[in-house]
């Protein structure tokens, strides 16, 4: 079977299983079109006028006219063949790209219930295997704690262990890496039942190879009430705050860059909303929604921290999913309004909920690098996802749930441009690299990747300048719920 | 009883009679190989892949490298034979042209 190479700036689609590379995708499209033309010109080299060859009798020199027919008769025969032969590359070209999605199906599946029984039998053996490695990690610590208490010791083991950092952080971003967290996120309800004793049958009849009733978000809600009982990630309300306002003066985004672009960094604001009057339709409404600011455990004012995060991952009600409900009431957006909503990491997540509540008329969703792979997203949704195959942040969402998702992917990690800084730990996940991503997504000729941004474009065609206003969100800590 | 006339072909075959309506017909035939010839240069140039996708390895693709190589040999054969059609439709309608003249 085929297997994919890492390129630079080369994409690949995938929708359901339906996988190709942007040139796949290309080639089949150019000789579709091949064939077509092909076929016509049959018909057109058929109506080049030899009536001279009739005559031939009557000419000064019949000779060359006589084999000029010829020639015609032996171009239509080649050109009978070379029809033949693009109707069989076309064949060819399609059934590598279908026997390729038919294998990765079938790897997915064979990966997930090896995943599966695994977790299981790490949540039934987990307690043992616990108790076996107790004992030599006590002595590990014991000795690391009487190293660090030597003169200097304390400073020797802080650089030992920055020095291993440095030489091993990019295991982070290794797509291997990245696969095996997914697959431990999709086998944690699994860990989660055979650490409870549910029978095996049970656990993969309800969970995500069955029936789909218990799964990621189940075990993350699970999670969360043992840190809720521990004081860590708790909720509260939150409110918001118009920090910016323009007023008939915002073009309407066109493409995805042009939507990444205005996704805002959490200072001063969260989140942004443009409504724009579109002739003869009700306004279109642009929603952009950014990424996690604060990554501490414990929750604080910030709403787009880790509570949000593991909030949203259980599918419950996060404070910044709340912030951009309350952002878009005070912004004038009511149920049946039609939306499009474009949200980074955190904001993807967020985004996702947002289309899955139904409250809202979503017609397009832009992903980008979202942990909310296993967020259910209407059909009715135009739903894009830009995904490196090395951030790890896109697997902690686990598998991408929706059969008709456009998962734009992309490999490697950004070039070392100092930009980005050298201790930045994801650097896959770094947002100037995704903008890099959005705009080779822009400029492919991919037949889905096309399809999707018309789906974006066409109803915000003929629209005037819009409005647009930047909401701050803060969450209200004293308020924390118990 | 019928009357045999017993005749040879060259009896039959008529004197080269040079005529500006069969060198009209010649013109256009050249005028049509010409097109066909920009057309096929059009497409192929527009529609035929150069050479199989990136990111693609294994036998499934060198099978498809083998299809593609032979569809532009085919094509290249095409477009041999209607230019080698255009040269000698060239030829007929100057010897046409030269008799018409004469």
């Amino acid at each position: 079977m085929t297997a994919a190479e890492s390129h630079p700036n080369e994409l690949t689609v995938q929708v359901g299983y339906r996988v190709s590379t942007e040139q796949q995708a290309v080639q089949t499209a150019l000789l579709r079109v091949l064939v077509g033309e092909l076929t016509g010109f049959v018909a057109r080299v058929g109506m080049v006028d030899r009536a001279g060859t009739l005559l031939t009798p009557f000419q000064a020199n019949p000779l060359p006219i006589l084999r000029a027919d010829a020639a015609i008769d032996e171009a239509q025969t080649s050109l009978l063949r070379a029809v033949n032969e693009a109707r069989f590359a076309e064949s060819t070209l399609t059934a590598a790209t279908l026997a390729y999605a038919e294998a990765e199906r079938r790897a997915h599946e064979m990966t997930r219930g090896l995943g599966g029984l695994l977790g299981y039998g790490l949540g039934l053996l987990g307690p043992i295997a616990v108790q076996w490695l107790l004992t030599p990690l006590l002595a590990a610590i014991t000795g690391i704690g009487i190293g660090a208490l030597r003169p200097g010791g304390a400073e020797l083991l802080q650089a030992g262990a920055a020095a291993w950092w440095a030489e091993h952080r990019d295991i982070l971003s290794e797509p291997l890496t990245v696969e095996l967290v997914r697959a431990a996120i999709m086998g944690s309800d699994d860990a989660l039942g055979g650490a409870l004793h549910v029978p095996p049958a049970l656990v993969l009849f309800l969970g995500d190879q069955g029936l789909g009733v218990t799964g990621v978000s189940t075990t993350t809600a699970l999670l969360l009430a043992l840190a809720n009982g521990a004081g860590a990630l708790r909720e509260a309300p939150v409110t918001v705050t118009r920090t910016g306002t323009a007023t008939g003066t915002v073009t309407a985004p066109t493409g995805l860059r042009d939507r990444l672009a205005r996704v805002p960094h959490g200072v001063p604001h969260q989140v942004r909303v443009e409504r724009y009057p579109v002739p003869g339709q009700d306004d279109r409404v642009e929603v952009f929604i950014g990424g996690t600011v604060d990554g501490s455990l414990f929750t604080g004012e910030q709403p787009w921290d880790m509570t949000s995060n593991v909030h949203g991952a259980a599918e419950l009600q996060p404070a910044s999913l709340r912030a951009v409900r309350e952002a878009l009431a005070e912004a004038g957006v009511s149920p049946g309004d039609r939306i499009a909503i474009t949200g980074y990491s955190q904001g993807a997540l967020v985004g996702a909920l947002v289309a899955a509540s139904g409250d809202y008329d979503v017609d397009f969703l832009l992903e980008v690098a979202g942990p909310s792979g296993q967020v259910a997203v209407p059909d009715s949704v135009t739903h894009v996802r830009l995904d490196h195959t090395a951030d790890l942040v896109t697997a902690l969402g686990g598998d991408v749930q929706g059969a008709h998702t456009v998962q734009v992917r992309r490999d490697g990690v950004p070039a070392d441009t100092g930009q980005t800084g050298p201790g930045q730990a994801l650097p896959a996940h770094d947002y100037t690299f995704y903008l890099q991503t959005a705009e080779l997504a822009d400029q492919s000729r991919h037949p889905e990747i096309r399809n999707a941004i018309e789906g974006a474009n066409i109803p915000l065609r003929g629209a005037a300048r819009g409005d647009a206003s930047d909401w701050l969100a803060e969450r209200q800590v004293s308020d924390a719920r118990e | 009883m019928p009357r045999l006339i017993a005749c040879t072909i060259p009896d039959v075959m008529p004197l080269t009679v040079p005529n500006p309506d069969t060198l009209a017909l010649l013109e256009s035939q050249l005028a049509g190989l010409r097109r066909a010839i920009a057309e096929l240069d059009r497409c192929t140039l527009a529609h035929l892949p150069t050479e199989p996708a990136t990111g693609w390895r294994g036998p499934a693709r060198d099978a498809y490298a083998i299809v593609l190589e032979r569809l532009r040999g085919h094509l290249i054969e095409v477009r041999a034979n209607l230019v080698r059609a255009q040269t000698l439709s060239a030829a007929a309608v100057a010897a046409e042209a030269n008799a018409v003249a004469r």
